[in-house]
């Protein structure tokens, strides 16, 4: 084992590919995504505005919209065909249309209609600017009826679950930080056992295992997993100090849960090297494991609307396990009893290299199969 | 020109003869345009299980359940006056979310006092809150007005027409621009077809010009690169064709767009995202490089596009140095002329960055050519 250890702690040092694995890009890919979020809940998001009705309700209200955090009228245009151009050159998300003859229609009881035209396209944008016009204009509304001595009959308040801030932050950055780690893991473990059989050094990594194939992968991996484990979990803690979240459940089910993730990718990465003996051809098919696996994991768009196919790879892929955990451990402060099949589902994917284990022999035994690339 | 012809065919032959590049440029490129969509599919989530905690179990608050049920976003699955298994329910995700009736509701609404209900929703999912929030918001306004408009209808002597103007004074219609069912595949799916097609071309190409490199031949004059640029323009076009075509109706993708429009759209965006390889084709030492940088490329880039996160939510410094990579305009430029019906006018901005693009990696691949060619 020693040997084993030595002789990878050579090959580390002379890799610089492997310090930028290891040590630059588990930094540097997660800080990326909490700039990219830094801003939590997007605000002042641009909306134009067209007041064919000119008047001091029309005024107000539109000050109204302007004024909630969420929106900004960024600029008035006479007539709906330039707004709309607005909305095509993308300088806008909507346009609220005061319709002529608001004010009048307003005093007379006649139920004006204000026209919101919104973008679905960027769906994220699009719906939080109706939310807010929304609000703002059912908040001016209750107003005018109270002002007139009418009260609404019910009045409904939302309360946001375990992410009181509707913070985009928690919700996104965090899962797809811990998506990009699970990829860059599985890229680890593929590179330093795949170039052995490429370049040809096979031998001499068996070699230094005594010839076990199981003490050549493990003296392998063994480093890198304990260093991805370690390192995860105090980048993941940072991350979670940054965005602001108190670690509602249980803070060791959710490690156990790290170190399963840690394990199950780099036992995908084995499998699938040991399946194909070839390092391109086993990132190529791990890419189409992981690259897809946030879009899978219902972290976003929900698992249960999912069909069929779908639904059942969702739950074939190890990253939907860990990134439900985690979402129930920190976030919703789940008992620690809901992390079980997640665990279990993640340390199944852990042993998957044992399938392999005959070919390893064959990969690491054969010079033919070696320098393929 | 027969020159210019030769090295294209030469290229050509290079990338059918080599089982790598055709893997993942050819064959990734149709895989990934069919296998990303799939999650989508259902476009949007029905039917969200919800549960009513009544306090209150009077007529006046089963209809508001009746009205709730009735939404097409949720469901109530379980009614009950206790609230710790719907709490527990919640954190096992076996329910949405739960909305709370104080146990005066049906009293007060009949004596006309404003009753007060609440929604909880679990927004750790933000997907989910939104669509229980808005069905339940959407159910107990309709409730409501109904409500007032009835009360003033008997009341006073008024017209049903201005009891419900007093009810609601002002209403919003709504008018869905482009994705009219808000649809979750058609927000994510056309902006994600250009990063994989930028994707899967930067790994092919580099492969081709490491294994160029490594058989010791020089990179060529800017005529050799101009051709290879050709062949890869040709069958990105293709494959671009392809998605148009086979992906947007094999998934029913809504576009509003002309596909002639949308190639002159994209042609800038495609030829920074070739030169873009030619470049850091020079730059990797081997062929799965390429393969390694792109997977671990692929979801800052897709966020960094500014489409599935507002542009206007991030730092502006990087919101400019996302505008470097191809995919970044390219999809604003795409989406807008294919999806939004935008005309080339409109686009005109982001369409001059991408040529603006073309210039700079089209020096800087050039330039790295020639300083490797000297090395050699």
């Amino acid at each position: 084992m020693i040997r084993l250890l030595a002789r990878e702690w050579a090959r580390f040092v002379a890799t610089p590919r492997l310090w930028w694995f290891t040590l630059l890009l588990p930094v540097m890919l997660p800080g990326l995504l909490l700039l990219i979020f830094s801003k939590q809940v997007p605000d002042r998001l641009p909306v134009a505005a067209v007041d064919l009705d000119q008047s001091a309700v029309s005024r107000q209200l539109l000050r109204a919209l302007d004024s909630t955090p969420g929106l900004k009228i960024t600029v008035n245009l006479p007539d709906l065909t330039a707004a709309a151009s607005r909305v095509r050159q993308g300088e806008v998300y909507a346009v609220v249309v005061v319709p002529r003859d608001f004010a009048r229609a307003l005093i007379r009881a006649e139920q004006p209609r204000i026209q919101l035209y919104y973008n679905r396209q960027t769906l994220t944008a699009g719906n939080l600017v109706l939310r807010e016009v929304r609000t703002a204009v059912t908040t001016t509304a209750i107003g005018l009826s109270v002002a007139q001595g009418v009260s609404p009959a019910v009045l409904l308040q939302s309360h946001a679950l375990f992410n009181p801030g509707l913070e985009f932050g928690r919700f996104l950055a965090l899962p797809l930080a811990v998506a990009v780690l699970h990829v860059l893991m599985v890229v680890v473990a593929l590179d330093v056992t795949g170039r052995e059989l490429r370049n040809g050094s096979a031998g001499e990594w068996l070699n230094a295992g005594g010839g076990s194939v199981v003490m050549a992968l493990l003296g392998k991996l063994l480093p890198y997993m304990a260093w991805f484990v370690l390192s995860g979990l105090v980048i993941l803690a940072a991350m979670l100090r940054l965005l602001g979240i108190e670690l509602d459940g249980s803070p060791g089910i959710w490690a156990l849960g790290w170190l399963s993730l840690v394990l199950a990718s780099f036992g995908l990465g084995a499998f699938l090297l040991g399946l194909f003996g070839n390092l391109r051809l086993a990132t190529s098919v791990a890419s189409v494991l992981v690259s897809p696996a946030f879009a899978y994991s219902g972290m976003t768009f929900p698992a249960s609307a999912m069909d069929g196919f779908a639904a059942f790879w969702a739950q074939a892929l190890p990253l939907t396990h860990f990134l439900h955990l985690q979402a129930a451990q920190v976030l919703m402060a789940a008992p620690p009893a809901a992390a079980l099949g997640s665990l279990g589902a993640l340390l199944l994917c852990s042993l998957l290299p044992v399938l392999t284990l005959p070919r390893w022999r064959r990969w690491l035994t054969d010079p033919d199969s070696w320098g393929q690339a | 020109m027969s020159r210019f012809f030769r090295t294209a065919r030469e290229e050509l032959r290079v990338i059918f003869g080599d089982r790598a590049v055709v893997l993942v440029m050819i064959g990734g490129s149709i895989f990934y345009a069919l296998f990303y969509p799939l999650p989508y599919q259902s476009q949007v989530a029905t039917a969200l299980p919800v549960a009513v905690v009544d306090h209150d179990g009077s007529a006046l608050s089963r209809q508001l359940v009746r009205w709730i049920d009735a939404s097409e976003q949720v469901r109530v699955t379980v009614n009950t006056h206790d609230i710790r298994p719907v709490r527990d329910a919640i954190r096992r995700k076996a329910l949405a979310g739960y909305v709370e009736i104080p146990n005066d509701f049906g009293r007060r609404v009949l004596r006309g006092e404003p009753a007060r209900i609440a929604v909880f929703a679990n927004a750790a999912y933000i997907v989910l809150y939104s669509q229980v929030a808005n069905a339940t918001a959407s159910a107990s306004l309709a409730f409501s007005r109904n409500i007032v408009e009835q009360r003033l209808l008997v009341g006073e002597e008024r017209s049903p027409e201005a009891s419900l103007a007093l009810a609601m004074p002002i209403t919003v219609d709504l008018q869905e621009l482009y994705n009219p069912d808000g649809g979750y595949a058609n927000y994510v799916v056309p902006a994600v077809l250009i990063l994989i097609l930028q994707q899967t071309f930067l790994i092919g190409i580099c492969m081709v010009q490491v294994g160029r490199r490594k058989q010791g031949r020089s990179e060529g004059t800017p005529s050799v690169m101009v051709a290879r640029l050709g062949v890869y323009l040709a069958l990105m076009f293709l494959l671009f064709s392809f998605y148009l075509v086979v992906v947007y109706n094999l998934f029913g993708f809504p576009h509003l767009g002309s596909a002639g429009v949308a190639l002159v759209a994209v042609l800038p965006g495609f030829v920074a995202i070739i030169l873009l390889g030619f470049f850091l084709g020079c730059l990797f030492s081997s062929r799965e490089t390429a393969l390694q940088v792109m997977m671990l490329a692929s979801v800052p880039a897709l966020f960094l596009a500014g489409f599935a996160w507002p542009a206007e939510a991030m730092p502006g410094w990087l919101v400019k140095l996302g505008r470097l990579i191809p995919s970044t305009g390219s999809i604003d430029a795409f989406v807008r002329v294919y999806q939004m019906g935008a005309g080339l006018a409109e686009i005109r901005a982001a369409w001059l960055g991408l040529w603006g693009l073309v210039l700079v990696y089209a020096i800087a691949a050039w330039w790295l050519a020639v300083d490797r060619g000297q090395a050699n």
